[in-house]
């Protein structure tokens, strides 16, 4: 269970990323965590792995408090970083000298990823390119079997045959005990894997909070998303856009609407755009109840 | 496990670091012996067999000097780097055994590295001193100003005497601490720093010492760690050198001096600890 509960941080006094920030994240998902530019997306994942403390208020990964950076809590979870180091070695020696420090990693099934990505392990990391070395690390880190695996924009760098492989092997490790976290502006690469969605907003203090933190189909229950030749006779549209031959909606979910009447598949760029134009609505929607009547 | 210190997380810790640094360690020894060979093999062995002599100490003294703090700053300022910092931070081990790896790489490993190459260097040096052969008129100059033929292999024993050696001792901490101290401009700031606590010291101490000995006086020497050397017109013409009796001197040398080292290694653990990346 990872909890932040009234976190407020920022880089320097004037100003303040995060104020009174709170967030649960029970284990045994895949979280896919979204949000603008500057949201603090990267500050909060470096929160929750100890790289930052907050200035007030506390950050629990299951028994752990990351900022005290006990080997008990680091060999318990792995980040993999937008921008990160790798030495000069091959993957060989890479797995040699860090797989000791996780008591959980598992070398076949490491060997496996490599297969899958098509890596010998005997190629030196230096001689790679962005996206190998990112396969490399994502693969160590899925290897490592730690209850919080998190993970700072992992497709960029991917090409499209391995974005379907992230997919399939991030997928594979799930498990009930096990806490995926993903950042990413790469909603389209992930839209399938990821289940709740955490996605930050501003605040009306200027700071950034969680707009939503909702499951899969509690967004689907509650939101509908679709393609509609016009917009006459929708139940409140929070999001719009022209496409061809119509537009692409995120409206209300009422079941006696037209829409309210067929179930709609997430489309999690158009939620993300919906939960940045109407937060205050989106808030009000998602305190309510279940609307069990909205898809038949 | 023990969460502070375990010797197999240390020594899982230590491997790793060999096998990830062994190419620029192991580039750095050997810039390190060319250098060394280079100045002191050219430069201190070439003259009379006594300057070889003094040489070979102020060429010991100079290169450590400038050496240590490099090598300090080059490996600590992994922590200071976003990328580095993040995989070093989260690898499964205390801050201790962090801090003590630091400790021993650029400390323990470098103090070993440097003095097995100065020995080296001065066991051939030696040997092509006290092998030369030397032009008549060069022994005739030599033993008429009673000079040596030959001179022993280097050796520490009086090498407390030189007040050099507390400089030489705080450098490590010292470079350790303004590492982790300072994030940006860690090299420029940390020499500014340094240079100017030394020079600061070198202001103050005639100051305290007029202070407390007598306003008339005059300070001539009033380097850290060393005898007072003052001079008294209308005394008898010569300066004296003052020192407080012993064992008190040798109390208050060695308690500052091990209080500001510990205080230095202190302060850098507790960089580490706070280090946000």
């Amino acid at each position: 269970m990872i909890q932040l509960d009234s976190v407020r941080f920022g880089y320097t006094r004037q100003r303040t990323i995060y104020d009174g920030l709170s967030l649960t994240l029970p284990p045994g998902a895949i979280y896919g965590l979204l949000g603008p530019n500057g949201a603090g997306k990267s500050t909060l994942l470096r929160l929750l792995s100890g790289l930052l403390f907050p200035k007030k208020g506390s950050v629990r990964v299951g028994p752990h408090t990351p900022g005290e950076r006990k080997p008990a809590f680091l060999e318990d979870v792995f980040l993999v970083p937008e921008e990160f180091y790798v030495p000069p070695v091959s993957i060989r020696a890479f797995v040699q000298s860090n797989a000791p420090f996780y008591p959980r990693f598992d070398h076949t099934q490491f060997t496996g990823y490599l297969a899958e990505f098509g890596l010998p392990d005997t190629q030196k990391l230096s001689e790679m390119s962005y996206g190998q070395k990112k396969k490399v690390l994502i693969g160590f880190g899925l290897a490592t079997n730690t209850s919080l695996l998190i993970m700072d924009e992992p497709t960029n760098g991917l090409d499209i045959p391995s974005k379907s492989q992230f997919r399939r092997l991030v997928a594979g490790v799930a498990d009930e005990h096990r806490t995926i976290l993903i950042s990413t502006h790469q909603v389209r690469d992930l839209e399938t894997l990821i289940d709740p969605v955490v996605i930050l907003g501003e605040q009306s203090n200027g700071s950034m909070g969680v707009a939503l933190n909702a499951s899969v189909e509690a967004i689907t229950d509650r939101l509908w998303f679709g393609l509609v030749p016009d917009l006459a006779g929708l139940p409140p549209v929070l999001h719009s856009e022209r496409v061809v031959g119509g537009y692409a909606v995120v409206t209300e979910n009422h079941p006696d609407s037209l829409a309210g009447q067929r179930s709609s598949r997430l489309d999690l760029e158009r939620l993300y755009n919906a939960v940045q134009a109407h937060p205050a609505r989106i808030r009000q929607l998602f305190a309510q109840q279940p609307q069990t009547y909205a898809r038949s | 496990m023990n969460q502070t210190f375990s010797s197999a997380r240390f020594g899982r810790l230590l491997r790793k670091y060999w096998q990830d640094n062994r190419t620029e360690l192991l580039t750095q020894a050997a810039t390190l012996f060319v250098i060394m060979a280079a100045s002191m093999l050219f430069l201190g062995y070439n003259g009379t067999p006594e300057s070889a002599d003094h040489s070979r100490g102020v060429a010991l003294f100079l290169i450590s000097l400038v050496a240590c703090p490099l090598f300090t700053v080059q490996v600590a300022s992994v922590y200071n780097k976003r990328e580095q910092g993040i995989s070093a931070f989260l690898l499964p081990a205390s801050l201790f055994e962090k801090w003590f790896l630091l400790w021993l790489i650029t400390g323990l490993g470098f103090v070993a590295c440097f003095l097995g190459s100065f020995h080296l260097i001065d066991a051939v040096g030696t040997y092509y001193v006290n092998h030369r052969e030397w032009p008549k008129e060069t022994l005739l100059f030599f033993k008429k100003n009673a000079m040596p033929l030959t001179i022993d292999y280097f050796a520490y024993k009086n090498l407390h005497q030189y007040p050099i050696w507390a400089v030489w001792v705080l450098l490590h901490p010292f470079a350790l601490m303004a590492t982790l101290l300072f994030r940006r401009y860690t090299l420029v700031i940390s020499v500014l720093v340094g240079v100017g606590l030394f020079l600061g010291a070198l202001l103050i101490n005639p100051i305290l010492g007029k202070l407390l000995i007598n306003q008339n006086i005059v300070v001539r020497n009033a380097f850290p760690y060393t005898g007072f050397g003052v001079f008294k017109e209308g005394i008898d013409g010569t300066s004296r050198d003052l020192r407080l009796p012993q064992p008190i001197s040798d109390i208050i040398r060695w308690t500052t001096g091990i209080t500001a080292v510990t205080l230095l290694y202190v302060i850098a653990y507790f960089r580490l600890k706070e280090r946000e990346i």
